[in-house]
């Protein structure tokens, strides 16, 4: 009795304290209220074991790659190098020619996904021709990125199939021509579906207002969407910039003498051992990249608050003027048209003996793939994918409920780390992991981490294959995840927990069915990203772990095209396999089939 | 019925740090307890922290500081999962992709009951609620009401310690919430399982509850039966909040037996007052029906004024009548069956000193 007097005493005397704050006396420091929310956290074993699982992944397999690059670009011999890459004019020409490329890239890349958003959303065509603008535009999500720079070789090379036998020229297709068409042809997805997004949010009343008010359809163009769109033309353009320095498969296979950062730094590496000037060259595209892809991630955020407010009211006004709608539609028609020859050409030199030379039908392709010497890439590729799709699913979702229900100090250093997996170049994680994992990490002299790459790796390299395979594809799913769980009301999960059950099992039971159309989409995501990524595994392949996109590179460099066109043909039947059977699994009466494609403002393209 | 339990609150503060870094105090040293299958509502306006004090019951939120103790077991760091309370929310947080009686059953499920008591149970519950015939549909299929009647039962049915509610008929359109009202009501006191009940409207509270507790800007200004809110108000704000109250300047000559001897505008009167006055400058709380008008006759009539307004709705006439520099409201029901006094017109005025309550200042 007494000593419960002494209690409430004790209280009485703190919450006097409270009853008149002096603000500073009761803001308790950073770092103690940083402990009491872990320590609340804590409270559920399964929330603090997420938070830990998920910290420890973005720690080992995405910082501490980076950290090793940046430590090895920022050594004596990094800064040597550096002085060297900023003094020789060689490296002044090939600084430029990234910045070229990727300016071309991205103003011309913008600028189609411009063109197919705006006939698909805003114009008056025939449905089917929308249709088809629309799949065409989805090809490039599935298929290797430089499969279309194979295709165009064999199109509109030197012997081209069309420059050579139908119009008798002689062209070089090497060089910034066309590797700017390969780039925009595998890029301008991002933008046609961000800009889509965008111009589906608008407001028609906004059009009807300016209608009203007799404005004409330019003016209203000029005046009410462009600058609308605006933040969303520039996020597209600078996500394509970042996408195009970022980019490996198309300059090594159409680059020719026009080398850039990425190229130079795979020679760095591949050609020369030196990874030194690997890693100086990678900080080097490292800072612009990250840079950009954050602000364009901020103004295509923005851009969809501005325009999706609330409920559209009105009808949404059709550009129907004759004059305007047969230039669009025609041009978009054409770039349909290319894209379909592309593929095509694709399937046709998967099944012939030399397209364009001898074009003669034979199953040998094939043969060589799926029997052959590719069986096993195509086995390790896809299995290899297969773990990390499930991996990369389910960390994306506890990451974004992670970051959006939890209540504690660094969640936005979860958010960004995670991000970070998609906002460095693949090529910069390729060199990063090399450098933190050929040999075994020690912390105080207790091994930590076992040599997972190079000679005589963890289950062949095949473990840092997958750790790439994860980090490139979470970031994807974290964003549809989180924009999932900020539709659902966190009183439904605090329904769950009221009653009884703990963290782990709401969010098995409440949370996950909730957002499984996310969870689709990132999977669907992770897989197509996973089996197409090419520069950031170039490093880790060894010869016990083959990977489909590496055999297409050496196919390609080799000249055998048919093998190279083979193995994009069964890996784009994978994938599509692969999406119909998550679709079966997961999708089920949802409105899951609505959100397949990877959401906005993700990276949707694959370096 | 099972044993039924009790709560109690001691010194409860909870400060939270906005985004900008700014501090709140949400809930300030708030002190209460609930008896064994007692009724509580806390009450008052937007933002006074009535939320706060029922996550902190909940497990939501923790308390910065005091204790939170549940049949005498400190409680206040206990998680939400553990406390074996129920919650019902003013969004209905019904789980969109199971079934009524998936609903219904989830806490029964994850407590591993055998699936024939589940049935059971649950049926019984779709009984009370009146849900007989909608198991198998989903949420989304329901109206408003409905949907708020499965949130009952799903956290009924688990027998908590402890039922919480949260606004949770503020989504309802008025005549639902009357009817819905007097089901909790009902159901509550069927099953004898100690509530807390959050809301900002005084019917509500009023209806509903054993007590009343009144909170303004984070602290508990008043907790009482229904009956005495009104009458006894603890504070000016109460007096303000729950219903509509003139106040006027006394002075407090001396106190005896709950009563208070005061002089007002030079008239002796004895009222009932509230125990922290003491002798000295206090206040005389009127409420508008309390105070009645007559025809001006010269000084004949204890007080007088002028009517500044007249208000006529119907069941009653609303006036605002100014006397001695102070402005009166006045309701008068009787006045739709007789004499409405218009505006301009000079008037006496008195009161029952009885009906008249003296608050400290
Ligand atoms: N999580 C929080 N962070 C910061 N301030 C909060 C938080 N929750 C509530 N508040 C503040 O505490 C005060 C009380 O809020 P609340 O308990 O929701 O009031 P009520 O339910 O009575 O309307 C408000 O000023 C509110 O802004
Ligand atoms: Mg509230």
């Amino acid at each position: 009795m007494a000593l419960s007097g002494y209690g409430a005493f004790l209280n009485t005397m703190r919450s006097n304290h409270a009853v008149a704050p002096t603000p500073d006396a009761l803001r308790p420091s950073t770092w103690r209220r940083a402990l009491r929310e872990y320590r609340a956290l804590a409270r559920d074993r399964a929330l603090l074991l997420a938070l830990i699982v998920a910290t420890l992944f973005v720690l080992i397999a995405v910082t501490y790659p980076l950290g090793a690059t940046l430590a090895e670009a920022a050594s004596p011999e990094g800064i040597r190098v550096l002085s060297d890459v900023l003094r020789r004019p060689v490296y002044h020409r090939i600084i430029l020619n990234t910045l070229v490329m990727g300016l071309t890239t991205a103003a011309i890349g913008t600028a189609v996904g411009f063109l197919f958003a705006y006939v698909r959303v805003k114009v008056a065509a025939p449905n089917w021709i929308k249709q088809l603008i629309h799949l065409t535009a989805l090809v490039p999500v599935v298929s290797p990125p430089f499969a279309v720079a194979i295709a165009i070789i064999v199109l509109f090379g030197r012997s081209g199939f069309i420059t050579h036998s139908l119009l008798g020229l002689r062209t070089d297709i090497y060089g910034l021509p066309g590797l700017t068409m390969a780039m925009v042809l595998s890029f301008f997805t991002v933008a046609y579906l961000n800009l889509a997004a965008l111009m589906e949010g608008l407001d028609p009343a906004l059009d009807e207002a300016a209608a009203n008010i007799g404005a004409n359809q330019w003016h209203i163009f000029r005046t009410v969407t462009l600058p609308l769109l605006l933040p969303g033309i520039v996020g597209s353009f600078l996500l394509l910039f970042v996408e195009a320095l970022a980019d490996l498969g198309n300059p090594l296979v159409l680059g020719g003498n026009y080398t850039v950062l990425a190229t130079r730094l795979y020679l760095a590496i591949v050609g020369e051992y030196d990874i030194t000037t690997g890693a100086v060259l990678s900080i080097i595209l490292l800072v612009p990249s990250v840079l950009l892809y954050f602000v364009q991630l901020r103004l295509v955020a923005r851009a969809s608050v501005v325009t999706i407010t609330g409920k559209p009211s009105g009808r949404a006004q059709r550009v129907r003027d004759r004059r305007v709608v047969i230039p669009l539609v025609g041009a978009a028609l054409a770039i349909t048209l290319l894209i379909v020859l592309i593929y095509l050409t694709i399937l046709a030199g998967a099944f012939t003996i030399s397209l364009g030379a001898n074009n003669a039908f034979t199953l040998r392709n094939f043969e060589y793939v799926l029997l052959g010497y590719g069986a096993e890439a195509m086995l390790d590729t896809t299995g290899m994918s297969v773990i990390a799709t499930l991996i990369a699913g389910l960390l994306s979702m506890v990451i974004a409920f992670l970051v959006v229900r939890g209540k504690f100090t660094g969640r936005n250093a979860l958010d960004l780390g995670t991000m970070l997996g998609i906002a460095v170049p693949g090529t910069i994680f390729g060199i990063g992991y090399l450098l933190a994992f050929n040999s075994p990490t020690a912390l105080f002299g207790i091994p930590l981490i076992p040599k997972l790459t190079g000679g005589a790796a963890v289950l062949g390299g095949a473990l840092a294959i997958v750790m790439v395979y994860v980090i490139r594809s979470t970031p994807a799913g974290l964003r549809s995840g989180v924009a999932a769980l900020q539709q659902i009301d966190p009183a439904i999960e605090e329904a769950s927990v009221s009653i009884g059950a703990d963290q782990a099992t709401t969010f098995r039971r409440i949370t996950l069915p909730l957002v499984r159309p996310a969870l689709l989409t990132a999977m669907i995501y992770a897989f197509a990203r996973s089996m197409t990524t090419v520069s950031a595994i170039l490093f880790l392949t060894t010869p016990q772990t083959r990977i489909m996109t590496q055999q297409i590179l050496n196919e390609t460099e080799a000249g055998r095209f048919g093998n190279a066109f083979a193995y994009v043909v069964v890996l784009i039947a994978i994938v599509l396999i692969a999406i119909g059977i998550l679709f079966a699994l997961i999708g089920g009466r949802s409105g899951a089939a609505r959100e397949v494609i990877p959401a906005t403002s993700t990276r949707a393209t694959l370096p | 019925m099972t044993q039924a339990h009790a709560l109690a609150l001691e010194g409860v503060t909870k400060v939270f740090e906005t985004p900008e870094g700014r501090l709140v105090t949400a809930a300030d040293n708030v002190s209460l307890t609930i008896g064994q299958g007692e009724f509580v509502t806390l009450l008052g306006p937007s933002g006074c922290g009535k939320t706060t004090t029922l996550r902190l019951i909940a497990g939501f939120e923790f308390p910065t500081s005091g204790r939170i103790l549940l049949d005498g077991k400190d409680i206040a760091h206990t998680p939400p999962n553990k406390r074996e309370m129920a919650m019902v929310f003013q969004s209905y947080a019904l789980f969109p992709h199971l079934t009524v009686f998936e609903n219904i059953a989830y806490g029964l499920r994850l407590r591993r009951k055998p699936p024939a008591e589940i049935e059971r149970a649950v049926r019984e519950m779709l009984a009370l609620v009146n849900l007989v015939g909608l198991e198998q549909r989903r949420p989304a299929a329901l109206s408003g009401g409905q949907q708020q009647r499965v949130a009952l039962a799903r956290a009924m049915v688990i027998q908590p310690k402890v039922l919480l509610f949260d606004e949770p008929l503020s989504n309802l359109d008025a005549k639902l919430r009357v009817s819905l009202r007097a089901e909790i009501r009902q159901l509550q006191k069927r099953l004898g399982i100690t509530s807390v009940y959050v809301t900002h409207d005084q019917a509500e509270a009023m209806s509903l509850s054993d007590r009343v507790v009144v909170m303004n800007a984070g602290r508990v200004e008043q907790v009482s039966a229904p009956e005495e809110l009104y009458v006894r108000p603890a504070t000016r704000f109460v007096a303000d909040f729950i219903g509509r109250a003139n106040f006027l300047p006394v002075h407090v000559a001396h106190i005896e037996d709950g009563c208070a001897a005061v002089q007002f505008r030079g008239h002796a009167l004895r009222a009932p007052a509230h125990p922290s006055v003491a002798t000295g400058p206090a206040t005389l709380m009127l409420r508008p029906e309390v105070i009645r008008l007559y025809p001006y006759e010269g000084g004949k009539t204890r007080f007088v004024g002028r009517v500044r307004a007249t208000t006529y709705l119907g069941h009653t006439v609303e006036y605002e009548v100014e006397s001695d520099g102070d402005v009166l409201s006045v309701t008068d029901p009787e006045a739709v069956w007789g004499h409405i006094f218009a505006e301009g017109e000079s008037v006496g005025w008195d009161f029952a000193a009885e009906r008249a309550y003296i608050l400290s200042h």
